[in-house]
């Protein structure tokens, strides 16, 4: 037990040593130059010079990996070359709008794609056909695109429900901080007109962003469930005399669905770089939209803050996920009090 | 033979996998509390017979003709209501493969519990599980309060079988289909299987059909035997004239085959030449006959069937049945002289 928690320790530090480096060499290969951003286009080149000197840019990249490395790990994130912002406050306070798009994208990617999965492989001919078609055209969807549509038809045409303008309407106060999601905030607050409005903001992103991962998941829970349907079990249920639907729902969804929780982290990969595009389109003030600007304007520590988080994130999903997978699959649970006779 | 009495009537069953006809005409008559046993190599369709009388044909098979009673009542395969009412309640199976029979995520408990509840809603989770546990004690599981909460990993093969014995006895059902229940078991653990089953359908008055490829146990177990060739039953006879009695040529071969009996005949082991045609294309008349040294030319234009003896219960498809028989009596005799 504790060896293999050791293990797995090491290959969480090693994936995240990885991929610091990786995204710091590729982010300094990239032509331009930061320092030419911080004086301005009209200053001197010596201007310029003086500006490299001094935020280390000249120092060999070993040496600026190093001081960056160690810099970041003490909590100082450096500060954006554009605005001058401390990075860590810019992340910490736009945290919360990318979480709440993202949570509730992934509820509405899960839902969609377990009642489709299953109705699909439960009555296959046509359903299978058509959820088949849904998940291939939803995978090659891009998301800004899909956001656009969504803004046109819904927003636009419809009238439904408002346009891209953020997380709130302006003239409404955000409700106190508990949890930085609008929503349940202002539930806790007992602002419902809040709330609604915060909800009524968040549907369209939320499905724009829910789709890839919602496509990725009903072709992984059809792929499940056919197989699952094959397996003798099935029959001996279907032999005790419980209906084909009660022996789908009991049997063959929850056999299909525990391979699924493996997949957490590339389903987490897909909401963060689709946060990017639609929060940019949806005018959401998350993190995603700060990564936009910041690759705009060379910010290297805004830029490789979120990339380092990215890659802390996927490594946390997918060790959750092993963990939830040890706790709900009864073949990988650890038995508590030893060897049961 | 009176058809209310019977606990499983088949009378002329066809089925079919899209255009191909896999069973093509079988007639099954089981008395209450029989065993009989449906032998046959693999692809005659004993398997196919017996997830028929299930209602649980794989994806594309149907039932094109003929009709099943199971105790007396005819099924009506079209309603799936009164089939799910049917299954594990008339008629209950035991399958092949006792590693995939069981859901790999369901605790036992709750896997015995889904047989019986859904065939008594009115029983309180307190008496189901008070049930489950008396069928695990019936089934020889050390311990049965204890075990109620483990999984199927957790359990032996054999234990595993014992358990799918307990779900097919849970409503005591008039007939019990087992397809193979001692294939994926070792020789020791497979004995003893049987031996649990037998005790357990003699006191419960089950019929049993156990379909298996091994002749050995249906002559240890069962009370008759039918011999199943390309979708036909081509043979049944009671099981203490198997051996000596054989009419029609395939049991003739298939006993030969055997290598116990093959080394104490000839020296070495026999093997039927060829093998049986595909479904698509089974030819006019005997289905064995391409393969079969007794064929004659009338073998290839229709099948024949030969009642043996008077109480209908031995009857093979074969023309030159009664040679075949003096053949199989002759070889029985000329073995109990050698070992006189």
């Amino acid at each position: 037990m504790l060896r293999s928690m050791m293990e797995r320790l090491g290959s969480v530090i090693i994936t995240l040593l990885l991929a610091s480096i990786v995204s710091f060499v590729i982010l300094r290969a990239v032509p331009g130059d930061p320092a030419r951003t911080v004086v301005g286009p009209l200053a001197s080149d010596d201007a310029v010079a003086a500006v490299r000197q001094q935020l280390g840019l000249d120092d060999p990249l070993p040496v600026q990996y190093w001081n960056y490395i160690t810099q970041f790990l003490s909590g100082d994130w450096g500060y954006s070359y554009s605005n001058g912002a401390d990075v860590a406050t810019v992340i910490a306070a736009r945290m919360p709008a990318t979480l709440e798009l993202a949570f509730f994208a992934f509820l509405i990617a899960v839902i969609a794609a377990l009642v489709i999965a299953t109705v699909a492989s439960y009555r296959r001919g046509v359903f299978g056909i058509v959820s088949k078609l849904l998940a291939i055209i939803g995978l090659g969807t891009p998301p800004f695109w899909l956001g656009l549509m969504l803004i046109i038809v819904f927003s636009l045409g419809l009238g439904l429900l408002p346009g891209p303008s953020g997380r709130l309407a302006g003239f409404l106060e955000p409700p106190p901080q508990i949890t930085g999601f609008y929503t349940i905030d202002a539930l806790f607050a007992g602002d419902f007109t809040a709330f609604s409005d915060a909800l009524a903001r968040l549907i369209l992103p939320a499905c724009a962003l829910a789709v890839v991962p919602g496509a990725f998941l009903v072709r992984l829970l059809v792929a499940n469930q056919s197989e699952v349907m094959q397996a003798p079990f099935v029959t001996v249920v279907r032999a005790k005399g419980v209906s084909r639907w009660i022996t789908h729902l009991r049997h063959v969804v929850h056999n299909a669905l525990l391979p699924t929780i493996g997949s957490a982290g590339v389903i987490l990969a897909t909401l963060i770089t689709g946060s990017v595009m639609v929060e940019t389109i949806y005018d959401w003030p998350g993190i995603g939209s700060t990564l936009v600007n910041g690759i705009q304007r060379q910010d290297f520590a805004v830029v490789q803050a979120f990339i380092l988080l990215s890659a802390f994130l996927y490594v946390l999903a997918n060790l959750a996920a092993d963990l939830l997978l040890e706790l709900v699959d009864p073949r990988l649970r650890v038995r508590a009090g030893g060897v049961r006779a | 033979m009176n058809a209310e009495q019977l606990a499983l009537d088949i009378q002329h069953l066809k089925i079919s996998y899209g255009p191909v006809e896999v069973i093509r005409g079988v007639d099954i008559q089981v008395q209450p509390g029989e065993k009989i046993g449906i032998v046959g190599e693999s692809g005659s369709g004993k398997s196919t017979v017996a997830l028929g009388v299930m209602g649980l044909l794989a994806e594309g098979g149907r039932i094109t003709d003929g009709s099943i009673s199971i105790a007396g009542k005819p099924v009506n395969y079209e309603d799936e209501k009164r089939l799910n009412a049917m299954r594990g309640k008339d008629v209950s199976l035991v399958f092949q493969d006792p590693l995939s029979s069981l859901d790999p995520v369901k605790s036992i408990g709750n896997q015995i519990a889904e047989a019986i509840r859904w065939h008594n809603p009115r029983m309180s989770r307190r008496e189901i599980r008070d049930r489950a546990i008396q069928l695990l004690t019936a089934v020889g599981v050390p311990d049965p309060a204890g075990k109620l909460s483990q999984y199927p990993h957790e359990y032996s093969g054999g234990m595993r079988q014992r358990v799918l014995i307990a779900i097919a006895i849970a409503n005591d059902p008039a007939v019990l289909i087992a397809d193979e229940p001692t294939t994926a078991l070792d020789v020791t653990t497979q004995a003893q299987v049987m031996e649990l089953l037998d005790s357990l359908v003699e006191r419960l008055g089950i019929a049993v059909v156990l379909v298996t490829h091994d002749i050995g146990v249906v002559a240890e177990f069962c009370d008759r035997v039918l011999v199943m060739y390309s979708g036909r039953v081509v043979e049944q006879v009671r099981v203490e004239d198997i051996f000596d009695r054989a009419a029609h040529p395939y049991t003739a071969a298939l006993l030969d085959s055997l290598p116990s009996r093959a080394a104490e005949a000839h020296g070495e082991l026999k093997w039927i030449p060829g093998s049986p045609p595909p479904m698509t294309d089974v030819p006019p008349g005997c289905a064995f006959a391409p393969r079969c040294h007794w064929a004659v030319e009338e073998c290839s234009v229709q099948p024949a069937a030969r009642v043996i003896d008077a109480q209908k219960l031995h009857t093979a498809e074969c023309h030159r049945a009664e040679e075949v028989q003096a053949a199989s009596r002759q070889a029985g005799g000329e073995k109990e002289a050698a070992h006189a």
